[in-house]
C-alpha cells in the first residue's frame, strides 16, 4: 500500500481548525436562515408548551409597586412572585393602626405584554376575622367591594387589556378604631 | 483530513442551500393554498420575516410547511443513504450490480472518496432539521409527529451510517488519514 500520509504542521492545523470554524458556520446560518422563514403573529405570542416535563410558557403579566408605597398607614409593603415563570403574584400591606375613616391608594399595576386578552383572579385575605372594615378594588374604572364589614370575601377576576398597564386601587373603610395592625393579602392567580 | 473537511463543507453548502429552499417553498405554498393574508416586516433594518394576523394562522402555515420540509428531507436523506450505503456494497451484491449495469444506473455509483464526508455532512443536517422542528413544535404548536417523524428518521439515519461504518472502518480511517488504497 502506498503511503501518502503528510505529518501536520501548523499551518495545516490552522487550516484544519478554520474549515472546522466555516463548516460549523454553515450549519448556523442554516438553522437562522431556517428559523426566519416562520411566519410570526404581528404582535407578541404567548403560547403554553411542555415537551418532556420542561415549560416554556411564557410570562406575560407583570405585576408593579405602586410608586406611592411611602404611605403613614401603611407600615409594610411586600409584592412577591412576580418573577416566577406561573405569572402570578402575591401583595402583602401591613397597615398601623387604622381609624374609622377612608383610606385610599394605588395598590400595585398590572402589565400585558401579550397580544390576548389575560384573565387574573384576585383572592383577598385579610388578616381579621370579621374584619370590621370595607375593602373595595377599583380596576378599570370599576369599582367591587372585596371584603366585606362583616368578614365575607369576594374574589373577582380581573381582565387585563392586551398591550395594557392598569392600576389598582385599594379603599379601606373601617368601620371602627382598628387598634391591632391588620394586614391585607392579595392573590394574583392566572386563570387558563 | 483537509480533504475531508473541504468534501464536508461542499455537502453542506448543498444540504444547507436545500434545506433553506424546502422552507421557502414550504411556506409560500402553505400561503398559497391557505390563502392567508400576510405582511413582511422587519426587524432592526436587518431581519425581515413574514408575519400574519394570528396565532391559528402561523400553526396552520408552519404545519403545512414543516410537513413539506420533513417529507422531503426524508426522501432526501433515504437517497443519500441508498446512493452511499447501499450502492457502494455492490461487491457484497453481485445482483444488485448486475441489476445496475442492466438498468443503465451506473450514474449512481458514489465515489469512493465522497461518501463518507456526504454521510456526515446529511446526517448533521438532518439533526439540525430535528431541532428545527422541535423549535416549532414549541413556539408555532405544530403537531407532535412532526418533531416525532423527524427525530425518529434522523436516529435510523445514523444507525445505518454507524452500521456502514463498522463494516468500513478501515477504509474509512486510511481516506482520512490520507493513505491511498489499493483497489483489487
Amino acid at each position: 500500500m502506498a503511503q501518502n500520509e503528510k505529518s501536520p504542521n501548523a499551518p495545516h492545523i490552522f487550516g484544519d481548525l478554520a474549515l472546522t470554524a466555516v463548516a460549523v458556520s454553515v450549519v448556523a446560518l442554516t438553522y437562522f436562515g431556517v428559523a426566519g422563514l416562520t411566519p410570526k403573529s404581528t404582535q407578541q405570542i404567548a403560547l403554553n408548551n411542555n415537551v418532556l416535563g420542561v415549560t416554556t410558557k411564557q410570562k406575560v403579566l407583570n405585576y408593579f409597586p405602586a410608586t406611592t408605597t411611602n404611605l403613614a398607614f401603611v407600615s409594610n409593603y411586600t409584592l412577591s412572585g412576580n418573577t416566577t415563570m406561573s405569572g402570578d403574584a402575591s401583595l402583602v400591606i401591613s397597615f398601623s393602626p387604622l381609624e374609622a375613616t377612608n383610606y385610599s391608594f394605588t395598590a400595585l399595576t398590572i402589565k400585558n405584554t401579550s397580544s390576548e386578552y389575560r384573565k387574573v383572579q384576585l383572592t383577598p385575605t385579610f388578616s381579621l376575622d370579621g374584619s370590621y372594615t370595607s375593602i373595595q378594588v377599583t380596576y378599570a374604572g370599576a369599582t367591587t367591594e372585596i371584603i366585606t364589614p362583616q368578614g365575607v370575601v369576594n374574589p373577582i377576576d380581573l381582565v387585563v387589556p392586551p398591550s395594557s398597564a392598569t392600576d389598582i386601587s385599594l379603599t379601606l373603610q373601617p368601620t371602627i378604631r382598628l387598634a391591632t395592625p391588620v394586614s391585607l393579602t392579595l392573590d394574583f392567580t392566572e386563570a387558563p | 483530513m483537509n480533504d475531508f473537511l473541504k468534501r464536508f463543507i461542499e455537502h453542506s453548502l448543498f444540504a444547507a442551500t436545500f434545506m433553506v429552499l424546502l422552507k421557502i417553498v414550504g411556506v409560500w405554498v402553505a400561503l398559497l393554498a391557505t390563502k392567508t393574508d400576510f405582511a413582511l416586516e422587519s426587524a432592526a433594518q436587518v431581519f425581515t420575516y413574514i408575519t400574519v394576523q394570528s396565532t391559528q394562522q402561523v400553526t396552520q402555515i408552519t404545519t403545512f410547511a414543516d410537513a413539506f420540509f420533513v417529507v422531503a428531507l426524508i426522501l432526501a436523506g433515504i437517497t443519500v443513504l441508498v446512493k452511499t450505503t447501499y450502492f457502494n456494497d455492490l461487491t457484497r451484491h453481485p445482483r444488485v450490480l448486475v441489476k445496475v449495469i442492466h438498468y443503465n444506473l451506473t450514474g449512481w455509483l458514489e465515489d469512493g472518496q465522497g461518501m463518507y464526508p456526504k454521510l456526515f455532512a446529511w446526517g448533521t443536517f438532518l439533526w439540525l432539521a430535528t431541532v428545527l422542528v422541535i423549535r416549532d413544535y414549541m413556539t408555532a404548536g405544530i403537531p407532535i409527529a412532526l418533531p416525532f417523524g423527524m427525530g425518529t428518521f434522523a436516529v435510523l439515519y445514523t444507525y445505518q451510517v454507524f452500521r456502514f461504518l463498522d463494516t468500513h472502518i478501515s477504509d474509512m480511517i486510511s481516506y482520512l488519514y490520507g493513505t491511498k488504497r489499493k483497489i483489487t
